[in-house]
């Protein structure tokens, strides 16, 4: 009864258009007073929920990503991946991809990726003949690898929301096989539509020009070393070394880059301050929402529902991964994972899936949902930058989709391309 | 009203930003001090913790302001003028209504802590609760800001 209601409020407030940290908070308070509980644990739980060292990583990235989208570093990394890929054909469709598995390693945003590396790919690929859809397409998808590949902040809700079992450095060394072969699965359908729809190659540029893009990027590309080395090693907390990245982003794009002034530096700031604001407050409500679904049990319940299922793994697998889907294409991501990950762990954990592999599928699986409408914010993003309309592009999304979809199945079934890396390194 | 309001939402994304600049400077200031100056400082990590606290719920007023909230509003968008409105105004009533529960129960957490100091800082506990207050106030303001100005159909 109780979990009607909890679940109801929280229904048609999201219907109405409520915004979704609300929704939590709101239907909890609800929900608690319904049953005789006072409503202030709802607010304690919501300061506990926010007030957690290890998340303070995710404003850190959000403000590394701010300081290096503004600062000109995403420039350098297209310029980069230009000279290295781009002569073949359809070449700026797997520049797009590749520009994306680098930037998406400082960013790891999926909509910072959209804006910053869309803004310029998507006019220059339509100037050299590429159909505006394939370019909002191929932009949207690969926006996906950068929740994959390290430093992901949705990794770090992941690891918060499991409880703390799960250790951040293992997680970001095992986004990173997972992201090389979505973006190969994306490379293989970006260049197939390239040469079906006869899409031009760009010139090579020669070695000494690719050298020296590299050499440029490098600063950039330094950010993410700099994060995985010192969660490696252990010299710094996950924490501690997103931090770092901030103040190194900020050298960079002041001193190296010079594409960042004191109003830029503020402006970056802000915006990580507004972004921070909306993702963390969703968490805090989250942190609130979970607490009184742990009350009833709900975890438990549906975890005894599922264990019906543990005979058939492979059902079990595809039944999750098939609400998750739904699920993504309804909500944003950050709610997701705090609300989904302690109800359905234990049970993937019972059927002998590593916690760390559900981390990756799990993300993987919520970032398809932000290409998915009606609630598909990267694809609203990328719409929004190419100027076209959602119908437009939506039609010929699919075999993007379906790469996508191939990379989800391969994550979920081939427990090696997740654990191989971390196991090695055993971070 | 709206010339104060917009004040007041400008000076909430300043203690925001302010509060995230700090803490950038402040976690810096850890990681150097243990490296090289072979110090750990113990006050660190809480006051970075306290002004998490602010960038988050002051934020999010701002956000309330201006709309930046994630929210799913595909539905809503689907039905017709009239009702839209409806929404619109339910929506607003519930911000105010959440805002006001932020407000009461910060207040009320606030006085029980009052007396306690927070671990690894000379401050008093309710400075955790403080911004559920301010913020919970900021949110009421916007929220009723947004009742007057929506069109007197209701």
């Amino acid at each position: 009864m109780e979990l009607l209601l909890l679940f109801g409020s929280f229904a048609l407030c999201l219907l109405i258009g409520l915004p979704v940290a609300f929704c939590l908070g709101l239907s909890a308070v609800i929900t608690l007073l319904a049953m005789d509980i006072s409503p202030v644990i709802a607010f304690q739980r919501m300061i506990s929920g926010i007030n957690v060292f290890a998340l303070m990583a995710l404003p850190f990235f959000i403000y590394a990503g701010e300081l290096m989208t503004r600062g000109g570093i995403a420039d350098r990394l297209l310029r980069f991946a230009s000279a290295a890929i781009g002569s073949v054909r359809g070449g700026l469709g797997l520049v797009n991809v590749s520009s994306s598995m680098l930037f998406g390693g400082i960013s790891g945003s999926a909509v910072a990726d959209v804006s910053a590396l869309g803004s310029t790919l998507i006019p220059m690929m339509e100037k050299r003949g590429y159909d505006r859809d394939y370019a909002v397409n191929v932009t949207t998808s690969s926006a996906t690898l950068g929740l994959l590949i390290p430093p992901s902040h949705n990794m770090i809700i992941y690891a918060i929301a499991a409880g703390g079992t799960v250790s951040i450095a293992s997680l970001f060394v095992a986004g990173l096989l997972p992201g090389l072969v979505t973006g190969l699965c994306l490379m293989a359908v970006a260049y197939g539509i390239a040469v079906k729809r006869g899409y031009p190659a760009e010139a090579f540029p020669g070695w000494r020009l690719l050298f020296a893009t590299f050499v440029v990027s490098l600063p950039g590309l330094m950010t993410a070393v700099i994060i995985l080395a010192g969660v490696l090693t252990g010299v710094f907390t996950a924490t501690e070394s997103a931090c770092i990245a901030v103040l190194w982003s900020l050298l960079v794009s002041v001193a190296v880059y010079r594409g960042l002034d004191w109003q830029g530096f503020m402006v970056a700031s802000r915006e990580a301050a507004k972004t921070t604001a909306m993702v963390l407050l969703v968490v805090g409500a989250a942190a609130a929402f979970g607490w009184v679904l742990a009350v009833l049990e709900l975890p438990a319940q549906l975890a005894a529902l599922l264990a019906g299922l543990q005979d058939h793994p492979i059902m079990l697998l595809l039944l999750v991964n098939l609400s998750l889907l739904a699920l993504g294409a309804i909500m944003d991501m950050a709610p997701l994972i705090m609300i989904t990950t302690p109800i359905l762990l234990p049970v993937m954990e019972k059927i002998g899936m590593d916690p760390v592999q559900f981390g990756i599928m799990l993300i993987l699986n919520l970032g398809i949902g932000l290409l998915t409408p009606p609630v598909g914010s990267v694809l609203f993003v990328g719409c929004a930058i190419a100027k076209t309309r959602l119908e437009d592009t939506v039609k010929s999304l699919w075999p993007f989709y379906l790469a996508l979809l191939t990379a989800l199945l391969l994550i979920t079934f081939v427990p090696a391309i997740s654990l191989a890396l971390p196991n090695w390194l055993n971070p | 009203m709206k010339s104060l309001c917009e004040r007041l939402s400008a000076l909430a994304l300043a203690i925001s930003t302010l509060a995230l600049i700090a803490i950038t400077a402040i976690v810096g200031w850890q990681v150097w001090a243990r490296y090289g100056l072979n110090a750990s400082p113990s006050w660190s990590e809480a006051a970075a913790l306290l002004l998490m606290l602010y960038t988050v719920l002051f934020g999010a007023a701002w956000g309330v302001r201006h709309d930046l909230h994630l929210g799913f509003h595909w539905f809503r968008q689907r039905l017709p003028a009239r009702w839209q409105h409806h929404c619109e105004w339910l929506v607003a009533v519930a911000v105010l209504l959440f805002a006001l529960l932020m407000m009461i129960y910060g207040a009320q957490m606030l006085q029980q802590t009052w007396r306690y100091s927070l671990a690894g800082l000379p401050l008093s506990m309710a400075w955790q609760y403080l911004p559920l207050v301010g913020s919970g106030a900021l949110m009421a303001l916007f929220a009723v800001e947004k009742l007057i100005s929506t069109p007197d159909e209701h």
